[in-house]
C-alpha cells in the first residue's frame, strides 16, 4: 500500500468515527459525546449525593425536597444509581461519582467535572461497534447561589423566579451518562434551558439511552 | 499489520473531543463587567494545577495584567486566579465549558471573587480572545458543553477595543444588574 493510500484511508476512518460522533442531533434526536460506562465498571456508575453547603432559605422549596430532586435525578438514567450520602466531595478523584453543592460565582448554575476517562475513543465492542471513550470518574456540582424550584409548585414562587433542580440535576446526568446537546428546546438535552421550565426525560433521550447500550 | 496500524492511528486520532456539560447564565456584557471584581487584558504567564480544600483540583493562572478596564491591577502587575479544572499530581479533571488557555497568549478575562478566591466568570463566557487588526477586536472564547440559561443571543464579538473598554467602564457609573435573576439573587447590585 503506498502512503498516499495508506493517508487516504485513515483520513477516512477519521471522518467516519468523528461523524458517527458528531451527527447532527436533528437527524438522530439524540445526540452522544462519544464517552460511554462499560460493563463491568458498575462501582463508577454508582452515584453519591453530599448535601453539605445547600443553601435551603430563600428556596421555593423544602430542604428534604431539594435532596429528593437531586437524588431522583441520579436514578431516571439506566445506567446510574443513587447509592446513597456521602461526606466526599465533588472535583476529588476518588473513584467515587459524586453530586454536591458549590459557590459557583454570578452565573454559573452546575458543573461537569470528568475526573477519569480515556483520553481518546479506543474501545471497540458490541455496542455500535465504537469505538468509545470509556469513563470511569465523573462529579456534578450545583449552585448554592441561585433559587431552585422543583416544577411541582408555583414558579416563579412568592420568593421569587427560580430553575427547577430537578430539570437542571436530570440534564447534566445526562452528559454523566453521554449523551450531548440536542437543538430541541422542548427536550431536557437542549442547549439552553429558561427559568421556571422543567423539561424532564423523555423519548430522545430514552433513545439516546439505548443507543449508548445500557 | 498495517491495516492495524491504520486502525490505531484513526482512533488515536479521534478524540473524545468536547463532551458533557455546564450550565451557565446567559448576561450581558455589562452585566458580567458588574459581577467583576477585575476586567482586564493580560498575558497568561504561567499555569500551575493544584488542589483546593472544598473546590477539588483547579488550575491557578498568572496573568500579567496589560490593560485594565475595571479593578485594582494594574499593568504590569500579576493577577493570580482560579479556572474550576485541571490537572495535578497526574490526575486530570476536565470542568466541562471553562476556558482553556495558552500560556503566552493574551486574552481579555472577567474576573469575579468568590469565598475571597477569584475565578473567571462562568466559565469559558468570561474569557476572550484578543484578535491584531485595525481596530484590535475581542471575541469570546466560548468552549463546547455550556447550556446557557436564557432566551438571548449570546454577544460573541468581535467586539471593538475602545468600544469593550467603554461598556465595562460604563457599568461604574451604571452598577444596577439588568438581568432579572441577577437582580432578584444580588440585589440591584454585587
Amino acid at each position: 500500500m503506498t502512503r498516499k493510500k495508506a493517508f487516504k484511508i485513515s483520513l477516512a476512518l477519521v471522518v467516519a468515527f468523528g461523524g458517527a460522533a458528531l451527527l447532527p442531533p436533528s437527524a438522530l434526536a439524540y445526540c452522544l459525546n462519544g464517552l460511554r460506562w462499560f460493563p463491568g465498571s458498575l462501582a463508577s456508575e454508582n452515584v453519591y449525593y453530599n448535601s453539605s453547603g445547600k443553601v435551603t432559605s430563600g428556596q421555593c422549596i423544602s430542604s428534604p425536597a431539594m435532596d429528593a430532586q437531586v437524588t431522583n435525578a441520579i436514578g431516571v438514567w439506566d445506567v446510574l444509581k443513587y447509592n446513597g450520602t456521602t461526606t466526599k466531595k465533588a472535583n476529588a478523584k476518588d473513584d467515587q461519582n459524586t453530586v454536591g453543592w458549590a459557590n459557583l460565582g454570578g452565573t454559573t448554575l452546575g458543573i461537569t467535572n470528568y475526573l477519569k476517562k480515556d483520553r481518546f475513543l479506543t474501545k471497540f465492542d458490541t455496542c455500535g461497534g465504537g469505538p468509545w471513550a470509556e469513563l470511569y470518574e465523573a462529579d456534578v456540582r450545583l449552585s448554592k447561589t441561585f433559587r431552585w424550584t422543583d416544577g411541582v409548585v408555583a414558579c416563579p414562587c412568592a420568593a421569587g423566579s427560580a430553575y427547577s433542580l430537578g430539570s437542571v440535576s436530570e440534564h447534566e446526568f445526562g452528559h454523566v451518562i453521554g449523551l450531548c446537546h440536542e437543538n430541541d428546546f422542548d427536550t431536557l438535552m437542549n442547549s439552553s434551558i429558561g427559568a421556571c421550565l422543567n423539561d424532564r426525560k423523555g423519548s430522545d433521550e430514552s433513545a439516546g439511552e439505548n443507543a449508548l447500550c445500557y | 499489520m498495517r491495516r492495524n496500524i491504520l486502525w490505531a492511528m484513526a482512533a488515536l486520532a479521534v478524540s473524545a473531543g468536547p463532551a458533557s456539560a455546564s450550565t451557565v447564565l446567559n448576561v450581558s456584557i455589562e452585566d458580567m463587567a458588574r459581577l467583576s471584581k477585575f476586567v482586564v487584558v493580560g498575558k497568561v504567564v504561567g499555569q500551575q494545577g493544584g488542589v483546593h480544600e472544598d473546590n477539588g483540583i483547579e488550575t491557578s493562572v498568572s496573568l500579567r495584567v496589560i490593560d485594565s478596564f475595571k479593578g485594582t491591577a494594574r499593568a504590569g502587575t500579576t493577577l493570580v486566579f482560579h479556572t474550576r479544572g485541571g490537572e495535578h499530581d497526574g490526575v486530570i479533571s476536565h470542568a466541562v465549558g471553562d476556558a482553556v488557555f495558552k500560556t503566552g497568549q493574551i486574552y481579555l478575562v472577567f474576573i469575579e471573587e468568590i469565598d475571597g478566591r477569584l475565578y473567571n466568570v462562568g466559565l469559558s463566557t468570561g474569557i476572550w480572545d484578543v484578535r491584531s487588526g485595525q481596530p484590535r477586536t475581542f471575541v469570546r472564547t466560548l468552549q463546547d458543553g455550556l447550556v446557557l440559561v436564557g432566551d438571548d443571543q449570546l454577544e460573541n464579538g468581535p467586539i471593538p477595543y475602545t468600544e469593550m473598554r467603554g461598556r465595562v467602564r460604563f457599568t461604574a457609573t451604571h452598577p444596577q444588574f439588568e438581568n432579572q435573576v441577577l437582580q432578584t439573587t444580588f440585589g440591584t447590585r454585587r
